[in-house]
């Protein structure tokens, strides 16, 4: 499945991160939603439109109106541009106890409180609950979509699945690319430029974050003899990079020949891991300070000096690290005064 | 135990030290006693020195010199004395849970007279680890040593469950119906895992865990909690060696021999429960381990299990040990669990075992 010699482990490790993060512990879906949530259709010229994405190329003959969304964020896209989706899935992981995820709720009732149907993909994707809902797109292009999810989802309707890596599709491409499958290209483009400026006018009211050197790292705590680190080819990654901090240089030299959006290093080169800051994805307080204690771990410079942003809420922690145009300005706020302040601890 | 190994006593066969071998005569090329002492000597000082090689080697490349100072004038505080020291619990732990697996799997060979018989492919370490996960999940069992108590019951539940499943139709429990059976309880068991810990996401990074066996980041805690049960498992399988030899000539004949058979094996199953339990409880499943060294011990001493057994405990601390150091060295800067590296060893092994028609029956 990857190339890269982090095999089972690594896999695990992903399967705890992140799958876990969206398909676990669904035990009920909420189909409440009105099935006949319906978009206005954009720009019904600029069709027919042919979209390449990696498993393929799909064409859509009209404006779509009503809109599926599989995997998380795409339905955020679709939503930020002023379209609900008929149905779309029943979010686990940091949702609330209906399924939504609060910046997903907030757009919805700015919409006029409109709801689609929600699915459960605890067990894969529901081809049958989709076929029913009637879509005439489905929109996957923050996923991780496979061959045959994509051969079986485009039976339903034309599909769009990611643009180059799985999972790999950041917040401005999935902005780009819904925009064009829904004739909204202009209203995209404007939405971009709306949500850069929000994150400008944040990162100025803290200039000390601008050019630290940053490592998005995983701990377990129940193996502390390695670590996860997340490549500059993640989205969470780039996120941060978007707030003006770069990757360390240690991280960047790590990632090359990874074509993976993470990999392990052994806590016994912990001192290696350059960053001013470290981005610390752990159980609770209490492990953080298990890993500061940690002999080992506690040499990671960063963690060593505090200049760390423990990342431990799954709600902020989804909205950070499959950031989507409704989640981003969400999370803008609460994130920056966080940096700031392990920027304050760097040594 | 070389020296003072008792030469036909009681009721052991009549004819001197050697017992009867399986039926092609293989037995009569048993090497001498001298050899196999001198043999035993030669894998014990295979053990220290991979014990140390473990020790030296590791992500981070430490001197030599370096890495003595660090057992010998210790720092605290220098990350590459932490490094070296961060090693040792991990070869404590792997020679433990090599040796422990490696008898058990001789254990079990004799036991049920099964060539492929493991505790990794008989479901015997599947069953610990469900037992375990279902103490986490269901009852909130997180210290580790509870976790030995769960793991025991486990493993001799899937022992038992596989060896009954097995039993069905005609021939009895036979090698391949057995690895059968272990393979359809395993699925099951970890079916279980998965559907206990999807409703569970908090118990997912433990999963991790006891999806894939690792003696990496264990406290030495954690050895000290299951050091006991592997003690006694580990003398109880040393002292079974006349009884699997007497076991080996076939029920009726070893009841012939004075053997109590049903108390022999009920003896030798604690010793498997016991070794498989504590060896999970605290590295996780690990396979392959018991089923590629009793062989490889076999090959070595000839079919007397008072010799396989040592040998097997000696091979599997060595086998154990050297995964975890290869792990290590092929993921660098990461790191391979010790029980992905045993698969891709001794995968290839048991698929050569299986297809050898020689090996079907002990």
């Amino acid at each position: 499945m990857t190339t890269s010699k982090t095999t089972t482990r690594a896999v695990a490790t992903i399967a705890g991160s992140l799958l876990a993060l969206g398909a676990l512990a669904a035990c009920s879906t909420d189909t409440t939603g009105s099935s006949d949530a319906t978009s206005a259709a954009g720009d019904t010229s600029a069709f027919p439109v042919t979209i390449e994405h990696a498993l393929g190329e799909t064409v859509i003959e009209e404006a779509p109106t009503s809109v599926a969304t599989v995997s998380w964020a795409n339905q955020d896209a679709a939503i930020a541009l002023g379209v609900v989706p008929v149905t779309m899935p029943f979010s686990t992981y940091g949702g609330d106890e209906n399924g939504y995820l609060p910046w997903t709720l907030e757009a919805l009732e700015t919409l006029g409180d409109e709801r689609p149907a929600l699915y459960s993909d605890v067990d894969g994707v529901p081809y049958d609950e989709l076929e029913l809902a009637g879509p005439d797109i489905i929109l996957g292009t923050y996923s991780g979509m496979t061959e045959d999810e994509y051969s079986q989802l485009s039976k339903i309707a034309p599909t769009i699945a990611y643009p180059e890596a799985a999972w790999g599709t950041d917040w401005i491409q999935q902005l780009d690319v819904t925009g064009r499958a829904l004739g909204l290209e202009d209203e995209a483009a404007a939405l971009k430029t709306e949500i850069e400026d929000g994150i400008a006018t944040a990162v100025e009211s803290a200039p000390e974050i601008e050019g630290k050197t940053f490592a998005y790292l995983s701990f377990s705590s129940t193996d502390p003899s390695v670590v996860t680190y997340y490549t500059p080819a993640d989205s969470r990654v780039e996120f941060v990079e978007s707030l003006g901090l770069e990757s360390a240089p240690s991280i960047v030299e790590l990632a090359e020949g990874n074509d993976y959006f993470y990999g392990e290093i052994s806590a016994e080169l912990a001192d290696t891991i350059d960053a001013d800051i470290v981005f610390a994805y752990v159980d609770n307080a209490e492990h953080l300070a298990a890993v500061q204690a940690d002999p080992l771990l506690g040499a990671i410079p960063a963690i060593a000096s505090g200049a760390v942003v423990m990342l431990d809420d799954p709600t902020f922690i989804l909205s950070t690290s499959a950031p989507s145009p409704l989640s981003i300005p969400w999370a803008v706020d609460q994130y920056v005064p966080l940096i700031q302040e392990a920027a304050n601890n760097v040594e | 135990m070389t020296s003072t190994l008792p030469t036909g006593q009681p009721v052991a066969t009549p004819r001197g030290t050697r017992p009867a071998g399986p039926r092609d005569g293989r037995a009569t090329h048993a090497p001498r006693r001298g050899v196999l002492v001198l043999g035993l000597v030669a894998c014990l000082s295979v053990v220290v020195l991979v014990a140390l090689v473990s020790v030296a080697v590791g992500a981070r490349q430490v001197p030599l010199a370096e890495a003595w100072a660090a057992l010998t004038a210790y720092v605290p505080g220098d990350i590459a004395h932490e490094a070296v020291r961060s090693r040792i619990p991990r070869t404590l732990l792997g020679l433990l849970v090599g040796a422990a697996l490696g008898l058990a799997g001789a254990l079990m060979q004799g036991l049920t007279r099964n060539p492929i018989a493991d505790p990794g492919i008989l479901g015997v370490n599947a069953g610990a680890s469900m037992f375990v996960v279902l103490g986490i999940v269901v009852l909130g069992v997180t210290s580790p040593a509870a976790h030995v108590w769960f793991a025991f019951a486990g493993a001799a539940i899937a022992a038992v469950a596989v060896y009954w499943v097995a039993s069905f139709g005609r021939g009895g429990p036979t090698p391949v119906k057995l690895a059968l059976a272990g393979a359809c309880i395993t699925a099951a068991l970890t079916s279980v895992i998965t559907a206990l810990l999807i409703m569970n996401t908090r118990a997912w990074d433990t999963f991790r865990f006891w999806q894939v066996g690792s003696v990496a980041g264990r406290s030495l805690d954690i050895i000290g909690t299951v050091l006991p049960y592997l003690v006694v498992g580990m003398v109880v399988a040393l002292v079974s060696g006349r009884v699997l030899n007497a076991l080996s000539l076939g029920d009726d004949l070893a009841r012939g021999l004075g053997q109590h058979v049903g108390l022999a094996r009920g003896l030798a199953a604690v010793g498997v429960v016991l070794l498989c339990g504590g060896a999970t409880a605290a590295a996780g499943p690990v396979a392959f381990v018991g089923l590629t060294v009793p062989h490889v011990a076999r090959a070595i001493t000839g079919p007397d299990y008072r010799w396989i057994l040592p040998y097997s405990g000696l091979l599997g601390a060595v086998l154990v040990v050297v995964a975890d150091v290869l792990g290590r060295i092929v993921a660098h800067p990461g790191q391979l669990q010790v029980g992905i590296v045993t698969a891709f060893i001794g995968a290839p092994v048991f698929i050569a075992l299986v297809r050898r028609r020689k090996l079907a029956e002990l």
